[in-house]
């Protein structure tokens, strides 16, 4: 595109042309942290409830 | 034709067109790139425009038809990609600030396939920030470009990770698009923005150049105006690719007329799902689109999915693979300058999930998929509302229960069938079936993997019995 439809773009899209303002930049705060590793763990606590034969090997393919 | 009827064509219009030579791909790329550029940002759907390029390839493609030489339906249509997808020497900034000024110098398989097809690349799409990240997000601002802002009334979301793909088309802006799906963010945004979307079975589009978020999770898929482009787009894209090492080494050809007779088929539903699961303002539509697939000939059945941890499971794949692959942004920091604090934490948070909640998670989806295949080895496919309502309000927070107050079902009917897809790598067809709240819905239609063309017959047969997938948004007719 050339400079000036660059331009007359960046005016139209605000989100753009100052992406900064939609970013804080800043960690998250401790709560959130903390609902996010209590997720993974009642994730893990889940998945350790789940019935799995000891010779259940991992997929990595996809068969039709 | 007025000039809106141009912006809603089909890929089979706009072809019989430009090979009548009643128009031509410069006149496309003029009128779409000028809309893409004036309405794109409306909605926070562009991501960047791409003219110059396509308009010197429109000559090419102009310069081919003068001379007779025809290279197929997607010759001459203007298309966009999200911007997860690499073109070469172009900013690629996956929705996200730390990415912001990401240049590679090679393009990806899926763009390069389309560009060999004629097509024209008009512009990236805006998305949800890396597509999500590993456990989610929790504001539809999760994005450098803004929120997704839906065309059929832009105080709702468009749905995500494909955000701007489904809204691009949605609005007339381009007439396909590409988006991707790790969990969901091909059938969302279709759902909500009232498009047509095809999750391709796992492995059978190379995500080769595009930003991965789990190896074992990722597709790339087209969003259209109909099941037919969804078939001929997939048709391009879709074969083996060495350099995806998820590639199946397939192709795919679409035939929907060599699809198996539709009263054949058995269809497994849950009927809870759209008696109860679903919004009040949505079950008479659900209900008229099963009416309409019984009348086509499924034979409807009740079915269930097996009992597994499928929300558990997701986290522990998505979030191990996405922890792994955005580990350095999380070291330098720079992932505090994503826009939505829940993904920040999740990014954090993934890291610490152990290596046995990982394998556990595969080994269980092992089973599940043995689970799944006995499934369908009895049923051709399963059908289920895309989403159980209308597009939510952009103010909405994504991560938690809408209506506090509603009694939610006991029976999980298919609930679980986005995520069990998705685990399995299952083909998902999305249909627009009617309104609620004056906002579109949709169905979704799952089938065993590589059964492409059997979906696409379904959906055909089901849009030229309906015309929900021909509405336009209000606000630009």
């Amino acid at each position: 595109m050339t400079r000036r439809e660059l331009a007359a773009f960046l005016v139209a899209s605000p989100a753009l042309a100052a992406p900064a303002q939609s970013a804080p930049e800043s960690a998250p705060p401790e709560d959130q942290l903390a609902r996010e590793k209590r997720e993974i763990r009642e994730t893990v606590a889940r998945l350790a409830k789940a019935k799995l034969d000891i010779a259940e090997e991992p997929a990595f393919r996809f068969q039709a | 034709m007025a000039a809106d009827d141009l912006f809603f064509s089909t890929i089979g219009e706009l072809n019989a067109r430009l090979r009548a030579r009643d128009i031509s791909a410069r006149d496309l790329v003029d009128s779409f790139g000028d809309r893409l550029t004036a309405l794109g940002p409306k909605y926070n759907a562009l991501a960047l425009p791409l003219l110059d390029a396509a308009k010197k390839a429109a000559r090419d493609v102009d310069g081919d038809i003068k001379r007779e030489r025809f290279r197929g339906p997607l010759q001459g249509i203007p298309w966009g990609a999200k911007d997860l997808l690499s073109v070469k020497k172009t900013v690629t900034a996956w929705g996200a600030k730390p990415y912001a000024s990401q240049v590679f110098d090679y393009t990806a398989t899926a763009v390069r396939r389309l560009e060999k097809k004629s097509a024209l690349l008009l512009g990236k799409l805006a998305m949800v920030e890396l597509a999500g990240g590993p456990l989610g997000y929790h504001s539809a601002a999760a994005s450098v470009t803004g929120p997704g802002l839906n065309p059929w009334d832009t105080t709702r979301w468009s749905g995500g990770s494909s955000s701007g793909s489904a809204t691009a088309v949605s609005a007339g802006l381009v007439t396909f698009a590409l988006g991707s799906e790790t969990v969901g963010s091909i059938v969302t945004p279709s759902a909500f923005c009232g498009v047509t979307g095809l999750r391709p079975t796992y492995g059978l589009v190379s995500r080769y150049g595009a930003m991965p978020l789990s190896w074992t999770l990722d597709k790339i898929g087209p969003i259209c105006r109909c099941a037919e482009d969804c078939g001929r787009v997939l048709e391009a894209i879709a074969g083996g690719d060495e350099k995806d090492s998820g590639s199946a080494g397939k192709s795919f050809y679409y035939a929907p007329q060599y699809a198996r007779d539709l009263k054949m088929l058995h269809a497994g539903f849950a009927a809870v799902d759209f008696d109860e699961w679903a919004e009040p303002a949505a079950r008479l539509d659900f209900a008229k689109a099963l009416d309409t697939l019984r009348a086509m000939g499924l034979q409807f059945v009740p079915a269930k999915l097996p009992d597994f941890p499928y929300g558990p499971m997701i986290t522990a794949i998505l979030g191990s693979e996405a922890a792994a692959i955005f580990e350095p942004l999380v070291a330098s920091g720079q992932v505090n300058q994503l826009a939505d604090q829940k993904q920040i934490a999740g990014f954090h948070a993934a890291l610490e999930l152990p290596a046995v909640a990982y394998l556990n998670a595969m080994r269980l989806r092992r089973t599940m998929q043995q689970a799944l295949r006995q499934l369908l080895s009895e049923i051709d496919v399963l059908v289920a509302p895309a989403r159980f309502g209308p597009a939510n309000k952009v103010s909405e927070p994504l991560d938690q229960p809408g209506d506090p107050n509603r009694q939610m079902p006991k029976d999980p009917g298919l609930t679980a069938l986005v995520a069990a897809g998705n685990l399995a790598g299952l083909p998902a067809l999305v249909v627009p079936c009617g309104f609620a709240d004056g906002m579109p819905i949709a169905i979704q239609i799952v089938g065993r993997a590589f059964t492409e063309n059997t979906l696409l017959a379904i959906g055909r047969e089901f849009q030229n019995r309906t015309d929900w997938h021909k509405r336009r948004p209000p606000t630009l007719t």
